[in-house]
């Protein structure tokens, strides 16, 4: 009594979900083996849509199809500070067509405040880095504070009176603060937050009185005169501020800017990851990258896999020193 | 131009060229991947965002609208048929609404769902429109101790979801909370119950693990307990027949009740659809007439929740356009498109490109109008599938879920969740707990710990800092109230009877 | 006095002592907040284990008041519907062909992982006719396949049988 329907209905809606698939798949353009790349290639990001890292590999994808004859396709895969997505490409099959979002947090910090070195950047195969934002101190435009220099000697006076809202601990936001506290000898109040806007809502708020982050997040409010930038965490001035002083200059030597950066599976063979290298600095000349990163007040900062590498084992020894002194490592 | 002259500009230019089509493809897209249980609006959304880079920035942005517009109605389908929130949003709707289904009523739970969301949608986004700015200025006073008021607030929905059992009821919503604290603490770095996995620093995936006690429990509590005759297991007599007139009428108080707290709850940064969706079912059962139907089939049950999850959209836009700062993991998408098309997000987004913003504008109402027929369409074909043999349905149902919660992280251990917390929730049922009380803890967990230390830490450890804020101190006072009302008036009731049976003893 | 119930009050003490017991080993207040990541777990361990001992006691205290007993602890557990009887046969077949299948999801590869995984529930519920058996699996796995993998975009494992497809 029910055959009849059952049959023709789960046949219709297969055939009405597999036509209306084919009407919006993407065709799938064929090449032959042994050409890399072959297909699409992932690009593996442990943060979720529509976060920094996330705009930043779409971005970047984007600007890859003048360079690359396949698609970059953007996976997300969030979960612990991005360490998920690591662990994820450690495990997919090393032919090129696999590649990881990494900035600081994700490949060096978190790694090891967690205490899984497998997830860390030299369990992977550089590829390329490819810019970097300056991160920035903001006070209010009533702040009493008128320089870093003065804000330290307020700090110093009064511990842990000086509350200032970041992103969460293990990102380059907090590390910019507590490696700033060491340095400038002072006791701040740190609060983090689920992400550079949450932060944001709660400096505009008046629930901290410094806020720090990435500069693209900041920019606008500058504009709206809601902040005023105080210090940067850079080697040399900002061009967006050229009158504001670096945070080395007002007496505590920190220098962090967050670099977003690709890594590929450890055993990806070399030229494949030199393809892919080439490829990402021809990407960066593309239009529409200038014009994010315009916006984005970003730096391009390319490095290939070789440089790349010895960057980020400088900038693992730069922060395993700072992790330990500030006695964050689990167990 | 003037406010409305721009409004019309918008919407002249939403409805150009193949602007109709498009919001109607992402009305359709967005419900269909709503009701794919993993799938949620930000997932669906993120999905079509590789379709958006053919497109212009106004268009790109009423395709989104159209998706997150469609996702926050399709969490509902497989919510109220097959008790499966298709999204997190949707979890609340399922309490009365596969109640309903069970009744045979599936068809009218769903048009409620979809007319009242559409109601709550659109005047959501009115007040949006009209008051976005000064709402901008409103929502940075809405900080971590309000919120945490509000969580609290949330909270005592555990009293309404116990059933018989008041304390298994509490250790249930306490097990929910429990469960968030799972993983690394962004606060503090620190990893909790990881016991040295990798993968366990994630913590729980919150939409896996409403499944596994909702949907999946229920799959196994069918396939375990066969005595039903065939026919009548699952909402059997769907109905086709739609809410009319006087049905509509009699869910007005809880689509109101469902409106005001989606538009306030929306606002609040961090607290999202899914905790306005069980702040409203609460509320809506305390104010209700029949508040005794609550859990057992009411269609105001379905209604609030609905709307509420509706009607956080305008409130999410607030400081997404104000002020440049997502109001959600969905209006983050919106962000990235437009960052990706090369345009600033930020305070000066709606002076600099008016008309990109009253685009979306007209984009938002017309894709929530979309959603009635584009919505009644594919409502009609998921009820066809309730003609599906009960085992064919149940298998498929396990199948779409395995595969659906791989989804939206693509993580296998996703699937594994469901599947234990299916046992879970299936050793609940029959043992007293309340699986939605502790789903309620999970939804409201995170919140209300993040929310309640950094109110701390913003205070320099000061707890009077809940009470001298205004707004924190007024939902605390309210949630005290409400909890101790019931008590309160259970005490006055008796001491009268005491004294109505008195006062003749003391005449005679 | 009801057995079950003391089993279950039992169960939520130990559960709950158990959560205590691994609190106390998370840091208490790690550099920035007082309350610390400690704070939460230990106080709802001790919520939990206290639900459990005020059970107990309702089931000692009230089993002779059943409207009192009504509210602190579960009066009928036999609340369900219609429910027929129990059957740990199908309940653990269910759930093992579920473990086995999430297991299988990604070595395996969605194809052909899902169709027996499909014919199993069918077989384990019962009721399906032979012709269904041998359609559904295919049917159903092709229709979620297709709408995942080319309609959603959404990269489904293919398992070994990742180089021999064509997409």
């Amino acid at each position: 009594m029910k055959r009849r329907p059952v049959v023709q209905t789960i046949c219709a809606l297969a055939v009405t979900l597999a036509a209306g698939a084919a009407l919006t798949g993407p065709a799938a353009a064929q090449k032959p083996r042994g050409d890399f790349p072959a297909r699409p290639i992932t690009f593996v990001v442990g943060f979720g849509a529509g976060g920094g890292a996330d705009v930043f590999a779409r971005a970047i994808s984007e600007a890859a199809k003048t360079s690359l004859p396949q698609p970059l396709a953007v996976e997300n895969r969030p979960g612990a500070g991005g360490t998920s997505a690591n662990a994820y490409v450690a495990g997919r099959p090393a032919d090129g067509h696999t590649i990881l979002f990494a900035h600081a947090g994700s490949s060096v910090i978190t790694p090891i405040i967690t205490n899984q070195p497998t997830l860390k950047w030299n369990n992977f195969a550089p590829v390329a880095r490819i810019h970097a934002e300056e991160e920035w101190l903001m006070v209010h435009p009533d702040s009493p504070w008128k320089s870093a220099k003065d804000l330290i000697a307020y700090a110093k006076k009064n511990p842990k009176k000086v509350r200032v809202a970041g992103s969460a601990i293990g990102g380059i936001d907090s590390f910019v603060v507590l490696s700033w506290e060491k340095a400038a000898g002072i006791d701040v109040e740190y609060i983090p937050h689920e992400g550079g806007g949450p932060a944001i809502l709660a400096f505009l708020g008046k629930n901290a009185e410094v806020v720090v982050g990435n500069v693209s997040e900041f920019f606008q409010h500058v504009e709206a005169k809601k902040m005023v930038p105080l210090a940067v965490a850079s080697a040399k001035r900002s061009p967006i501020f050229p009158n504001v002083p670096t945070l080395k200059e007002s007496g505590a030597d920190v220098v962090m800017v967050q670099w977003r950066s690709i890594l590929a599976p450890k055993d990806t063979p070399s030229d494949r990851v030199a393809a892919l290298a080439q490829a990402f600095r021809k990407a960066m000349d593309a239009e529409s990258w200038k014009t994010f990163n315009r916006n984005a007040k970003a730096v391009d900062a390319y490095l290939g896999p070789a440089d790349f590498q010895k960057f980020l084992a400088a900038e693992e020894q730069r922060f395993t020193k700072i992790i330990d002194e500030l006695g964050l490592r689990k167990k | 131009m003037g406010f409305l002259e721009h409004l019309f500009a918008g919407f002249v230019s939403a409805l150009s060229g193949y602007g109709i089509l498009i919001m109607a493809a992402g009305v359709a897209w967005g419900i269909v991947g709503g009701a794919i249980p993993g799938i949620s609006g930000a997932v669906a959304m993120a999905l079509a965002l590789p379709f958006t880079f053919a497109l212009d920035a106004p268009t790109a942005l009423i395709l989104l609208a159209g998706v997150w517009a469609g996702a926050n109605y399709g969490g509902s389908i497989p919510a109220i048929l097959m008790r499966m929130p298709g999204t997190p949003a949707s979890a609340a709707c399922l309490l009365d609404g596969y109640v309903l289904a069970q009744q045979g009523r599936a068809a009218k739970a769903l048009g409620v769902s979809l007319i009242c969301g559409t109601i709550g949608a659109l005047i959501s986004i009115v007040v949006l429109i009209a008051l976005v700015l000064p709402l901008g200025e409103i929502v940075v006073h809405f900080g971590s101790p309000e919120v945490f008021a509000l969580a609290l607030f949330g909270l005592t929905l555990i009293a309404g979801l116990s059933g018989p059992s008041f304390l298994k009821g509490i250790a249930s919503g306490f097990f929910g909370l429990l469960l968030t604290t799972v993983g690394l603490d962004t606060l503090t770095g620190s990893m909790r119950f990881t016991f040295g996995s990798a993968e366990l620093l994630t913590g729980i995936d919150t939409i896996s693990v409403m499944i596994g006690l909702f949907a999946v429990s229920e799959m196994f509590y069918l396939i375990a307990h066969p005595a039903r005759p065939a026919g009548e297991v699952v909402a059997g007599r769907a109905g086709t027949a739609f809410p009319n007139f006087r049905e509509l009428r009699e869910v007005g108080r809880a689509t109101f009740v469902g409106t005001v707290v989606g538009l306030v709850v929306g606002i609040m940064p961090g607290a999202g659809a899914t905790a306005s969706s069980f702040v409203a079912y609460n509320e809506a059962r305390r104010w209700s007439k029949r508040p005794e139907l609550f859990g057992k089939g009411s269609m105001e049950g379905v209604a609030a929740p609905e709307t509420a999850n509706n009607a956080v959209q305008g409130g999410d836009l607030v400081p997404t356009l104000a002020l440049g700062i997502p109001g959600s993991n969905s209006a983050a998408i919106m962000l990235a498109a437009l960052l990706l098309h090369g345009i600033m997000p930020g305070p000066f987004l709606l002076t600099k490109h008016p008309d990109l913003v009253f685009t979306l504008f007209a984009g938002l109402i017309l894709v929530n109008l979309l959603m009635i027929p584009v919505g009644i369409v594919i409502l009609r074909l998921c009820l066809l599938a309730l003609k599906l043999d009960p085992p064919v349905l149940i298998a498929s149902v396990l199948a779409l879920i395995v595969i659906g919660t791989y989804a939206g992280d693509l993580f296998v251990l996703n699937p594994v969740q469901a599947l234990i917390f299916g046992v879970i929730g299936y050793g609940m049922r029959i043992w007293g707990f309340s699986a939605a009380a502790a789903v309620l803890g999970i939804v409201l967990g995170v919140l209300a710990e993040s929310e309640l230390r950094r109110s701390l830490i913003i205070s320099h450890g000061e707890w009077s800092i809940f009470v001298t804020r205004p707004v924190c101190a007024v939902l605390l006072f309210l949630t005290l109230g409400v909890l101790l009302y019931p008590a309160f008036m259970t005490a006055l009731r008796r001491w009268r009877a005491r004294r109505v049976a008195a006062a003749p003893a003391a005449k005679s | 006095m009801s057995l079950r119930e003391l089993i279950l009050a039992g169960f939520l003490v130990a559960f709950g002592g158990v959560i205590v017991a691994l609190s106390l080993e998370i840091a208490p207040g790690v550099q920035t907040d007082p309350l610390g990541p400690r704070f939460f777990p230990l106080a709802l361990g001790s919520g939990i284990a206290l639900c459990g001992l005020l059970l107990a006691a309702a089931e000692f205290l009230f089993r002779g008041e059943p409207s009192l007993a009504g509210l602190l602890s579960d009066a009928s557990p036999e609340a369900e519907e219609d429910a027929g009887p129990f059957s740990p046969a199908r309940f653990l077949g269910a759930i093992g062909a579920t473990a086995l299948y999430v297991a299988a999801f990604d070595p395996l590869g969605y194809l052909l992982a899902t169709p027996p995984y499909i014919a199993a529930i069918l077989l384990i519920h019962g009721g399906a006719r032979s012709r269904t058996l041998l359609i559904t699996p295919f049917v159903v796995t092709i229709a979620l396949y297709v709408t995942f993998r080319f309609g959603l975009l959404i990269p489904v494992p293919d398992g070994p049988l990742e180089a021999i497809l064509p997409w």
